[in-house]
């Protein structure tokens, strides 16, 4: 970095900023020209609705690119506004509909033209509420990391986008970058969108074919993958899929969750969406989400300008790009070079032309400018240049004094992260001359040893503004480590930071790498001399021939020093084996000017062996080697025991392959590095083949993950282990064996590794297969649990009915199987079924529960057998679940206490009796009339409760009628007595219970309680009567007038005539046959008046119903009478004619006079307006077919088509004074008597009402009046 | 002998009633309906009275009465009815009804009814024949006697009537002297009651003479 950047950048700025705004304004002109000359039609309103958070990046980058691909619309203005559903954080549909009013409400003004939704996964609750919330309007929906949607979803405004991941690309990205991987661990939630994304990932890994272990992580919270991420073993690569949601249940923002377990890891995460880019995570073929949010903007873009929703397709993006994240290749040691060819690194530290070049082209360009105009200061600035070159140069030399000097520099300021460092540093550090340097950069290629102690020196220094001295290791890129010494000092410079830290530093490497050598050769030496069994000698190079060796030689090999001497000693002392190998060693190796050492054996004056571990160093002179000296060491004892080692290691393997069973050993790293004769024999496979891990090839598929791991779990807690697996054999055939292993330790407890056998166990297998089968065949749930209480053997049912797989219960205690809530006592139980072992069932008396794994519990029926077999006590359990007969149970109890409440609330009578009457079923309503329980009356008789005899007896005969006809039997009424002394009026059908054998000897019956039916009838016919009668009353009210005048007439005869008696008596002056007149007429006129009065008071009379067979002429007739007076009065001329001989009628002759009464009074209403010549009334009484017929013809106006009907009902009248109950009245009336009323408009002038009423028939047959 | 009619419907009302009118010695005649009354002519059977039943078939009691009266027939009226009301009553004694009786009619109201109702047919009977001769004595009269009478009756002295007619007092004299004769009355009192009767004073005065009184 040049010193002069900061004035240059400053003064650059400034321009730029200048220039930009002079750029903008112009660009801002134009673009305003554009929009005026534009459609001004109102802005396009955009709705973009997002599903999940907003703080989570991939939601705001897409909605970014989509605003960014819409801010290019040709014409016209957008007007963007965004929600935020987050129905991943709030999956709650009553939410989904508030936030769909609060929309609705929100956007009722202003509704948007175009909707998109951005989702992950599927829609969910999102797309109905979209549905409903804008039902015209075009819908994008754009998924973007996902998946399948149903078309049929949407309507024809909707268009569609979603963004698919690609884990094959990235799975192999892990391959090419870490060729060594063996392991990958997916990564994910348990979400529905999180389960959708790793069954892609599932897919894909069986693609890999087994030659990569993938582990699923679906179930972990985050603490428990905290915990196992950052404890991941060696060649184990992460791939996050996706979690919105957690083991645990929480939600999580996926993002969040990939950045954290990219920082736990202990190995590098691969991801396959590039919102979890950057935190952390190496890399992966991602989908990119600016891509996939331009070509959604890009859409909505097309329907805007006018394209129609349904002609675009519904694009599923699959395209995904190898991107990497540079510090995360930078923090696993990635070279770049491996990454596939059209990766994109991103999170690269910009070079400085990178982040400066805008600034610099512009500087350049002003500074040209300044230089133009300033030519004129040329010379006032000859002196400064003069001063600056003097400066360069004195730079200059500076950094030659430093390059040769191999002297580092640096600097940096206090507060700022940013170092300067010479060519020298950048060269040890492998930092290009352009590159930025960090601190961090820097601290990261400090030894890990180093590391802490140097960061707590520098803050050291940093508090204390202190010198700072220090030696350290870095570790280079190519695994190279250095040693640096540096020295620094803080010096206070005006850059307005306070201080700049500078320093120099020296790669002291060599001088350490020296360092160490001689310390070690001293080391080396001081041991040798010390000890006594070491020969120093010194021979000459040419002749082979020791020129000096030290006393301990006599007793090394046995012979005289004399004899060392000689020529040829030592070569023809050396074992004719190790000989020539020994002398070839030593030449060529002298030769190279080395020192060097080996190892050969010679022979003792006695004969014996002796092992030399000879020591030499080579001493040269111009030409070549003259000289060498060294150092023998009798290693005879260390090599004999290294041999008894390898000879018992030979005896082990001799006896391996020759013993019966297959025996194997692996090492500490858990790879097998020896398999037995045995084993080769019954695999049928080389060593080679199955060294390693090549052993699990031979397993069945079905066993080899539980059987890898037990093995690596034991392995790992260093346990013994014993298990079941099946194993190729040769032939092929799976067969079962015993693999048991044990951990092998050094005899200072060092970890060696295992060594394990297997046992062949189709023998005794195919015995264990016949009871397997036949327990897996039973049709209950069969556990064997041993002494101990561990499961050893469940069968299918027990799966089925638990929840457990087999693996999941095999080998824990069986009180898995047992509630929490009784697991405390249950080993006690078990303990004394152990101490008394006997056959027997639990669960018949008490509810016996089991838990199932999902915590819920079934009632069973449990079966203990027990089996003494030569490994102890095994209990042969069988479950039976009895919990759906149990229900079956339940649910038929509560169907009989079901309908033992509907008959107990039927207020009517449910009963059965036997032919003596004695109550066999009864219900509540029956108990409660005698005033008992249903307890009570069970097996007692009506006797027992009712004191009328005649009830009881009248009940029993018609029980025995319908027991022994075998008929059903309806009782309109009959009475019954009830506790409270009260008379109840029953309708009751009685029905025979039919027996097998055809017989009856019981009566079930079903009572109605009448009473209140009875009472509301005849309540109903007396306000009937009532009615009636107020209106009769009311008619003769209107006859008052003429009634009076009618009764006055006789009365006034009377009075006269009998006052014209007493004068003639008084007067003296008569005869008696006149007086004996005039009595006569008194009489007859008493006789009229009485008729008259009778008449009325027939009327007016409250009466009951009463039938009776009647004449109806004459009963017209009467009311003809009656109105006579008032028909004078109203000058009607009445017409009364008899239709010759007519039936008689049954009915009662009040209520159909009241109906004549008004027919008649109405037609001189009818007739109020007419002159009085017109008005006539005639009366016809006519005979029907079967009926007698009444017609009363008025001359009067007629009726209107709508009120000949409306005239019969209630309130209608056409008279002001007029209740408007006559004709109702009078139509319900001669309804009753089964007749009926009518009204008819005349050819001529006025209506006429006809009455027609049945003839009398024999009472039998007559239907009942109501 | 002084007559009843008794109209009514009822045959054995008008039996009854007919005894009962008769014992107290009046001369009956009876119809059953208002329409034969009417065409008895009645007015010709001098001092009579009506007993009328109010409700019958065709013409009833009321619409008679005022066809009688339409027809000038001055027979005092007794109505009975087997129930009337205060509005028929009262029209029926605006009418001209002597009486208006509830069946059943008592003897004690009705003969007395029947009673005044003679006397006032009587009266009526003597003062037409009054009038009679009153128009037969003034029929004799010359016109200026007529003039000077009509003016002597509203109390104006001779001298006036004189200036009135434009003669002298003694001519005026003389004329009234000639009235009071041929009138045949003594005094003046006499002379101003008979011409009341006939309504003289009303008849022939002049306007003048109304602004002098």
């Amino acid at each position: 970095m040049s010193p002069n950047k900061p004035f240059y950048t400053k003064t650059a700025s400034g321009r730029l900023v200048w220039l930009i705004y002079l750029l903008c304004t112009l660009a801002g002109s134009a673009a305003a020209d554009r929009v005026l000359g534009a459609d001004a039609a109102r802005a396009k309103r955009v709705l973009i609705i997002s599903t999940g958070s907003r703080f989570s990046p991939g939601f705001s980058l897409v909605d970014q690119a989509i605003l960014g691909a819409l801010a290019k619309l040709p014409s016209g203005a957008i007007e963007s506004s965004g929600e935020n559903l987050d129905i991943l954080g709030f999956p709650s549909e009553r939410f989904a509909l508030i936030f769909r009013d609060y929309l609705s409400e929100k956007y009722a003004e202003r509704p948007p033209d175009l909707v998109i939704l951005v989702y992950v996964g599927n829609l969910g609750t999102a797309g109905k509420v979209l549905q409903q919330l804008f039902p015209r309007t075009p819908v994008i929906v754009a998924g973007f990391t996902e998946e399948d949607i149903p078309r049929d979803q949407f309507d024809r405004f909707v268009v569609g986008i979603a963004q698919r991941v690609n884990p094959r690309a990235t799975i192999e990205i892990i391959r090419r970058l870490q060729p060594d991987v063996r392991r990958i661990v997916v990564i994910s939630g348990t979400s529905e969108v999180d389960r959708s994304a790793l069954n892609r990932v599932k897919q894909a890994a069986d693609s890999f074919g087994g030659k990569i272990d993938f582990e699923y992580w679906d179930d972990r919270s985050m603490t428990e993958l905290r915990q196992a991420v950052s404890t991941l073993p060696a060649q184990t690569a992460v791939l996050f899929s996706r979690m919105f949601r957690d083991g645990a249940g929480h939600a999580v923002i996926s993002s969040q969750a990939g950045q954290s377990i990219a920082q736990w890891a202990n190995a590098p995460v691969y991801v396959m969406t590039d919102t979890l880019l950057g935190m952390g995570a190496l890399g992966g073929s991602v989908a990119t989400i600016d891509g996939f949010g331009k070509r959604a903007g890009e859409l909505a873009r097309l329907i805007l300008t006018g394209t129609a929703p349904a002609t675009l397709p519904f694009e599923i993006r699959t395209e995904t790009v190898p991107v990497f994240d540079w510090r995360a290749l930078q923090r696993w040691r990635i070279n770049e070079s491996r990454l596939p060819t059209n990766s994109v690194i991103r999170f690269r530290p910009a070079s400085i032309w990178d982040q400066y070049s805008q600034y610099m082209v512009v500087a350049l360009v002003i500074f040209l400018l300044q230089a133009a105009l300033i030519t004129g200061l040329v010379l006032n600035r000859l002196n400064r240049r003069r001063a600056e070159k003097e400066l360069r140069e004195n730079q200059e030399l500076l950094e030659m004094a430093t390059r040769a000097g191999g002297l580092g520099l640096w600097a940096r300021d206090v507060t700022g992260n940013q170092v300067w460092a010479n060519s020298v540093i950048r060269a040890q550090l492998g930092i290009r001359p352009d590159e930025s340097i960090q601190a961090s950069d820097l601290l990261a290629r400090i030894h890990p040893d180093d590391r802490a102690e140097v960061i707590a020196e520098v803050a050291r220094a940093h508090e204390g503004n202190a010198y700072y001295e220090g030696e350290f290791r870095i570790q280079l890129s190519d695994g190279e480590q250095r040693w640096i010494f540096t020295k620094g000092d803080t010096v206070n410079v005006p850059t307005g930071h306070g201080g700049r830290r500078m320093g120099v530093s020296l790669d002291i490497t060599e001088r350490k790498r020296m360092e160490f050598a001689l310390r070690e050769s001293e080391e080396n030496f001081r041991r040798l001399v010390e000890t006594t069994a070491a020969v120093i000698w010194q021979a000459d190079f040419g002749s082979w021939s020791f020129t000096y060796v030290t006393p301990q030689a006599v007793r090394l090999l046995g012979y005289p020093l004399e004899q060392w001497y000689e020529k040829d000693f030592w070569t023809s002392h050396i074992h004719p084996d190790d000989r020539e190998e020994a002398i070839d060693t030593c030449l060529t190796k002298s030769k190279i000017a080395q020192d060097f050492d080996f190892e050969y054996r010679m022979i003792r004056s006695s004969g014996e062996i002796v092992w030399i571990h000879d020591i030499v160093s080579c001493q040269h002179n111009g030409g070549g080697p003259y000289q060498l000296r060294g150092l023998m060491l009798d290693i005879t004892e260390r090599k004999r025991s290294e041999l008894a080692i390898r000879e018992s290691e030979e005896r082990f393997r001799t006896v391996a392959n020759s013993a019966p069973v297959m025996i194997w050993m692996s090492g500490a790293d858990k790879l097998c590095t020896f398999f037995n004769k045995g084993w080769i024999d019954f695999t049928g496979r080389t060593l080679e083949q199955e060294l390693g891990n090549g052993w699990t090839e031979g397993i069945c598929p079905e066993d080899v993950e539980h059987c890898l791991a037990v093995y690596r779990n034991s392995f790992d807690a260093r346990r013994e282990y014993s298990m079941e697996y099946r194993l190729r054999r040769r032939d092929g055939e799976y067969c079962w064996v015993l693999g048991q292993g044990v951990p092998r330790f050094e005899a200072d407890g060092g970890f060696l590794g295992y060594i394990g056998t297997a046992t062949d166990l189709s023998e005794i297998k195919r015995g264990d297969e016949r009871f397997r089968l036949a327990v897996e065949a039973s049709s209950n749930a069969t556990v064997m649990v041993n002494d101990q209480g561990q499961i050893v053997l469940v069968n299918q049912q027990t799966e089925t009915l638990f929840g457990y797989s087999r693996k999941e219960l095999i080998g824990q205690s069986v009180e898995l199987l047992v509630p929490e809530r009784f697991r405390a006592n249950h080993p006690h139980e078990r303990a004394r079924f152990v101490a008394a072992p006997q056959a027997r069932t639990l669960g018949l008396d008490r509810d016996l529960c089991a838990r199932r794994k999902d915590g819920s519990e079934i009632l069973v029926e449990i079966g203990l057998t027990p089996i003494d077999t030569p490994e102890g006590l095994l209990v042969l359990t069988s479950i039976v679940d009895i919990s759906a007969r149990r229900q079956a149970e339940d649910a038929l109890e509560k169907e009989r206490a079901f309908l033992r409440q509907v008959i107990d609330i039927d207020p009517n009578f449910i009963f059965a009796k036997d032919r003596e009457g004695r109550f066999t079923l009864v219900n509540q309503a029956i108990a409660d009339a005698y005033g008992t329980t249903v307890e009570g009356l069970i097996g007692k008789t009506d006797a027992d409760f009712n004191s009328n005899r005649d009830e009881v007896e009248y009940f029993h005969s018609k029980d025995l009628e319908v027991i022994d006809s075998l008929q059903e039997r309806f009782i309109a009424e009959e009475k019954l007595t009830d506790a409270g002394g009260k008379v109840r009026w029953l309708q009751t059908v009685k029905r025979p219970i039919i027996e097998e054998t055809g017989m009856a000897n019981q009566v079930l019956g079903a009572s109605t309680d009448i009473t209140m039916r009875k009472t509301v009838e005849a309540e109903l016919r007396q306000q009937r009567d009532e009615l009636a009668h107020v209106s009769r009353v009311s008619l003769m009210g209107e006859l008052a007038a003429s009634l009076a005048h009618e009764l006055n007439q006789p009365l006034t005869a009377i009075l006269s005539n009998a006052q014209a008696a007493q004068r003639f008596i008084t007067n003296k002056d008569f005869s008696l046959d006149e007086v004996r007149e005039i009595l006569n007429d008194i009489v007859d006129d008493n006789n009229r008046a009485s008729e008259i009065i009778r008449k009325i008071r027939a009327l007016v009379r409250k009466e009951e119903l009463t039938l009776a067979r009647l004449d109806l002429p004459a009963v017209v007739g009467e009311v003809v009478s009656l109105v006579h007076s008032d028909a004078i009065l109203r000058n009607v001329k009445l017409n009364y004619q008899i239709g010759g001989a007519v039936a008689a009628v049954r009915g009662d002759r009040i209520q159909l006079q009241q109906v004549m009464l008004n027919l008649f009074l109405n037609a001189f209403d009818a007739m109020k307006e007419c002159a009085i010549d017109d008005r006539q009334l005639t009366i016809r009484v006519d005979a029907g077919v079967g009926t007698v017929e009444v017609s009363v013809c008025d001359h009067g106006s007629g009726l209107t088509s709508a009120a000949l009907e409306s005239i019969f009902n209630p309130f209608f009248t056409t008279k002001r004074e007029g209740l408007g109950m006559g004709l109702s009245i009078s139509r319900a009336i001669v309804e009753r008597h089964g007749g009926r009323l009518w009204a008819e408009n005349n050819n001529g002038r006025g209506s006429t009402f006809y009455v027609v009423l049945p003839e009398f028939v024999a009472l039998e047959q007559a239907p009942e009046l109501s | 002998m002084m007559k009843v009619f008794l109209v009514d419907d009822d045959s054995s009302v008008r039996k009854a009633l007919t005894r009962l009118i008769r014992s107290a010695g009046y001369d009956i005649e009876t119809f059953a309906s208002a329409q034969e009354f009417f065409k008895s002519k009645p007015e010709a059977a001098g001092v009579a009275c009506l007993v009328l039943d109010v409700r019958m078939p065709g013409l009833n009691g009321l619409e008679l009465q005022q066809a009688l009266r339409a027809a000038n027939v001055t027979i005092p009226i007794i109505f009975i009815t087997g129930h009337g009301d205060i509005p028929m009553s009262v029209n029926a004694m605006k009418a001209g009804a002597v009486d208006f009786l509830p069946k059943p009619v008592r003897q004690e109201a009705l003969l007395p009814a029947i009673e005044q109702a003679l006397a006032r047919a009587s009266r009526q009977d003597a003062e037409a024949a009054e009038l009679i001769q009153i128009e037969r004595r003034l029929d004799t009269l010359t016109p200026r006697e007529r003039e000077v009478m009509a003016l002597v009756v509203t109390g104006m002295l001779n001298k006036q009537i004189a200036y009135e007619l434009g003669t002298v007092e003694k001519t005026i004299k003389v004329h009234r002297s000639r009235v009071m004769e041929k009138m045949q009355v003594s005094s003046f009192a006499e002379l101003v009651r008979l011409a009341e009767k006939v309504g003289i004073p009303e008849q022939n005065r002049s306007p003048g003479t109304s602004a002098r009184r």
